[in-house]
């Protein structure tokens, strides 16, 4: 939508504008088009207006001025506005009409006369239409109404971008996301175990990254020969922890195939806790 | 409240904006849901533009008139007729807490009918397929 209003304004009067093989425009038809085209002018600047981060008493009044040029210039569109319940008189009437034009051709005419009344029924159809729709359409709707209070808001309040519930909306990205992943039976159960799991998985990357990072910058089993990348390890151990039969860290050593899982204790204990070697080999021997 | 300097300091909580769609504003300040939060503009005259502005609500009159169970001059400014909250936070007008929500007033709202109804004009001076090439 935001580009949208960007290009609009670039590619409507374009279209409108006569080319070589297209039918020639009468004089109403430019006038509508002038209008036409004010109006998008004045909406769309109105709405890059809106956008700006800090205004002057100028430009609050260019907006009213904006906000003044599309209410002149709205008519043009106005049966393109029509309610539920126009069209809905619309098609019935449209019906109506049929009925009565069936009824009148029955009599036997000839083909060109027939063809002429053809023609004449479809104005008469479409004259109709136009004035119903004309008489039911109305700009009356909120969202017309609510941005006349802009101008007097941004005084009050500060600009308007601030104020946007865009952000707040983006919260109920995931949601919806994990809605539609679900099979929508019970969605909420679903919702809540998708956002669980992919909160898991966010999680365990964040570990993955901690520990090579860990590995890299401090390093402290130099002395301890490599073992290979973090993170096939980490996928390695995933598969083969099995807690029920560990009892001390030489079990651990023994079922992870962690072989300086000592060694790096002891040295973590001692470098960063500030164990003395007593109470790190009481640990080392401790059950876990 | 003692600071952390240990002086005492005076504090007064004041309810500033209320961040809100439309359906929630309606629902927040207890009004229908076809009229304009801020002003007693009446539905039918919603798409005009006036020069001078609707004169703006005021929720005194309303809790007022909703302790008199005065249901016609509620009515009349299609605020219905429940006790609203806000009327019992000190120090607040309620009409201070609408902000413009630019998300689904612009953007969604009349920039989307602005499409159809460009879409409705090309149709009928037919130079849709001109818009599309473009």
């Amino acid at each position: 939508m935001r580009n949208f209003a960007k290009v609009i304004m670039g590619a409507f009067p374009v279209v409108l504008c006569r080319k070589a093989n297209q039918p020639h425009s009468t004089g109403g038809q430019v006038q509508e088009f002038n209008k036409a085209i004010r109006y998008v002018h004045s909406m769309t600047d109105f709405y890059l207006m809106t956008q700006y981060n800090s205004y002057i008493d100028k430009t609050i009044s260019y907006m009213q001025a904006y906000l003044h040029g599309f209410h002149d210039t709205k008519d043009v569109f106005l049966q393109f506005r029509a309610g539920k319940g126009a069209k809905k008189v619309v098609a019935e009437a449209y019906k109506n009409l049929l009925r009565a034009q069936s009824q009148a051709s029955i009599s036997n005419l000839t083909m060109s006369e027939k063809a002429k009344m053809h023609q004449e029924n479809n104005l008469e159809c479409r004259e109709l239409v136009e004035d119903i729709l004309k008489e039911g359409a109305h700009c009356n709707f909120l969202k017309m109404h609510r941005i006349s209070h802009y101008a007097e808001q941004i005084p009050k309040f500060g600009a308007l971008g601030q104020f946007s519930t865009e952000i707040s909306e983006c919260m109920h990205k995931s949601f919806k996301d994990a809605y539609r992943r679900s099979n929508k039976v019970n969605a909420t159960s679903q919702i809540i175990t998708n956002h669980t799991r992919d909160h898991t998985f966010i999680i365990k990357d964040l570990t993955i990254k901690a520990w090579a990072k860990a590995k890299e910058t401090r390093n402290p089993t130099h002395h301890v020969r490599k073992r290979g990348q973090v993170v096939p390890l980490y996928l390695q151990l995933q598969e083969k922890l099995n807690f029920g039969t560990i009892s001390n860290l030489g079990d651990l050593e023994r079922v992870t195939g962690l072989y300086d899982l000592g060694l790096v204790t002891s040295a973590f204990l001692r470098e960063e806790l500030g164990y003395s070697e007593m109470s790190i080999s009481r640990v080392l021997s401790g059950g876990i | 409240m003692v600071c952390a300097n240990k002086n005492a300091q005076l504090y007064f909580l004041k309810l500033f904006c209320w961040l809100a769609d439309h359906m929630e504003n309606a629902t927040l300040h207890g009004i229908a849901s076809n009229r304009c939060p801020i002003c007693i503009t009446p539905t039918e005259t919603l798409g005009e533009h006036v020069e001078t502005g609707y004169p703006i609500r005021r929720h005194a009159d309303y809790h007022a008139a909703y302790i008199e169970s005065d249901m016609s001059s509620l009515n009349i400014h299609g605020v219905k007729n429940i006790r609203n909250a806000l009327w019992s936070v000190p120090n607040l007008n309620p009409l201070d807490l609408i902000r413009a929500d630019i998300l689904h007033n612009m953007l969604l709202g009349v920039l989307d009918h602005m499409i159809d109804w460009i879409q409705g004009f090309l149709e009928q001076h037919d130079r849709m397929n001109a818009f599309h090439h473009v």
